[in-house]
């Protein structure tokens, strides 16, 4: 265990190393709010694919995940299946679209993005406050998965990793801005993708083989080895959980701006295969799960198969770099949220929404000074009693933020009849739609009705309220102009 | 049927290929580029 420690505080000081240094670098270019919100749109394709897929993945893709193969065999891969769809979905269909009108509008934000075309202060508002509500409470609870993977793994204080790792966290955030975050990303993510690519193989091979793994699933459980679970994963559940998945990517803003950063339009085409190639690849920690089954059978808390099956099987050395990825997941999809939330909080609300007028070295400084803040709150917030509805904003957070956002954007790109009163009313319906169903359903009940809500609701009241900004009339026309002459 | 046929072969697979038909499809560099063109007017 000794060496291990070592191994850990040793990857660990490397991690920490690599974040100030990456986020030191960042800051000498970050000169304008710009360079903050987007890195000026001169991201490449490996990188944004990266980025992507690290936000996208969290600390669930190498504890909770493997966690629920361990449970549920394999019906859990359902959630992967999703998640492959899911991610590409927004890229194919909206990418190019969305990074063209965003240049051309010059927006940073998807709030910025959502006001200037359906020309509504209130709709960026509404989006800015949505982000704000339901993206802190996340923070919150990232920060104390940091307390709970020390103190569990290493039994140290609760408290201490997450002031350290949390002040060290958004000092580069708000120094090197988007940058930052999509390298340490991306570095996160190529790295626990090279540690995956060995849990597969190794799972097959410790358990005996495939036939082997599938027949000691079986005399387990046959359920472990069915498409559906008669429980958690019925066709009704699989079917709602991918219209969830496959909606909600386009309706988080910390998800979307990745699609504004990307260097040039033409670069989609590498982003779709590379997001792909992750996702599967960091699937691969369920084989963990399905292993972790067979040789761990009374393991008291299935989220730690993967750390307990690498820590069984592998190299010491192996474990700790694990442990560190997990830690490092964690650490990026905070250091992403954080800058949405101090990049909307910074530009959308006090520039945009209130109408103060700043330089661009002084609105640079709004946003930086706006997610040290914010980071901090999420530190201290970490620290206290989480009350419940922090718990149940958590919960619904991705569903809820999904539901405020998915049918303004896909009518903005696609709809040369949207309005703003219909853009209002979707956010609007969408949102209670989805509250009140989270009361009675889970959130893939509850998340897919609210966002087919707001779709439906943004098409329809566009029909029959309001008239389409011009901006919207501008685009639209440039859009299909285009598309006949190319055809 | 195995799960891991349904999701590795048909769901990415799947998704792979579909992608690139679309991508082929209404991706072409001339669309692109007018899409561009669009960006820097």
């Amino acid at each position: 265990m000794d060496g291990v420690i070592v191994a850990v505080i040793v990857a660990l000081a490397f991690f920490l190393a690599f974040l100030l240094t990456v986020g030191y670098i960042s800051s000498k270019k970050t000169k304008s709010t710009a360079d903050f919100a987007l890195g000026s749109r001169k991201i490449g394709p490996l990188i944004v694919a990266a980025t992507m897929i690290a936000t996208y993945g969290s600390a669930s893709s190498y504890l909770g995940n493997p966690g629920l193969a361990y449970e549920y065999g394999w019906p859990m891969a359902w959630i992967w299946i999703g998640c492959v769809i899911g991610i590409v979905i927004p890229i194919l269909f909206l990418g190019p679209r969305m990074r063209t009108i965003s240049a051309r509008l010059n927006t940073l934000t998807v709030p910025d993005f959502l006001g200037e075309i359906y020309e509504s202060k209130f709709l960026q508002l509404i989006i800015s406050l949505g982000i704000l509500v339901f993206y802190t409470p996340m923070m919150v609870a990232q920060f104390k998965g940091v307390g709970v993977l020390f103190s569990t793994f290493f039994g140290s204080s609760f408290d201490w990793p997450i002031i350290v790792l949390g002040a060290i966290l958004i000092i580069f955030s708000s120094k090197g801005g988007f940058v930052t975050v999509a390298w340490t990303d991306a570095a996160q993510s190529i790295f626990m993708a090279a540690l995956m690519l060995f849990i597969v193989p190794a799972s097959i091979y410790f358990v005996g083989g495939w036939s082997a793994m599938n027949e000691k699933l079986n005399a387990i459980d046959t359920a472990l080895t069915g498409i559906f679970d008669p429980v958690m994963y019925t066709p009704v559940t699989v079917f709602f959980m991918l219209i969830y998945y496959g909606l909600w990517q386009i309706g988080q803003p910390y998800m979307s701006i990745r699609l504004f950063a990307l260097n040039d339009v033409k670069s989609f085409r590498k982003v779709v295969i590379y997001v792909i190639i992750f996702t599967v690849v960091i699937s691969g920690g369920m084989w963990a799960g399905f292993a972790g089954r067979i040789l761990f059978p009374n393991l008291q808390q299935a989220d730690a198969v993967l750390p307990m099956f690498v820590s069984t099987y592998f190299p010491t050395y192996i474990g700790a770099l694990v442990v560190i990825g997990v830690l490092s997941a964690v650490l990026t999809t905070v250091s992403s949220i954080l800058h949405s939330v101090g990049t909307t909080v910074g530009y959308d609300l006090i520039q945009k929404c209130f109408h103060i007028e700043l330089t661009d070295k002084q609105s640079l400084r709004v946003s930086q000074v706006s997610t040290l803040i914010i980071g901090g709150i999420a530190i201290i917030g970490s620290l206290m009693q989480t009350p419940e509805f922090l718990s149940i904003l958590v919960y619904g957070a991705l569903g809820g933020m999904g539901s405020l956002v998915v049918g303004p954007v896909i009518l903005a790109v696609f709809d040369q009849k949207a309005t703003k009163e219909g853009a209002v009313t979707a956010s609007l319906l969408g949102i209670s739609v989805f509250v009140i169903l989270l009361v009675f359903y889970n959130v893939w009940i509850s998340g897919s009705l609210g966002m087919i809500s707001s779709i439906i609701g943004a098409f329809v009241v566009s029909r029959f309220f309001g008239s389409p900004s011009s901006t919207i009339k501008t685009i639209h026309k440039d859009f299909n102009t285009e598309e006949k002459e190319a055809i | 049927m195995h799960m891991a046929i349904l999701y590795y072969v048909i769901c990415v697979g799947g998704t792979l290929v579909a992608s690139i038909l679309y991508m082929n499809k209404y991706w072409t560099k001339e669309k692109l580029e007018k899409l561009i063109k669009g960006e820097s007017d």
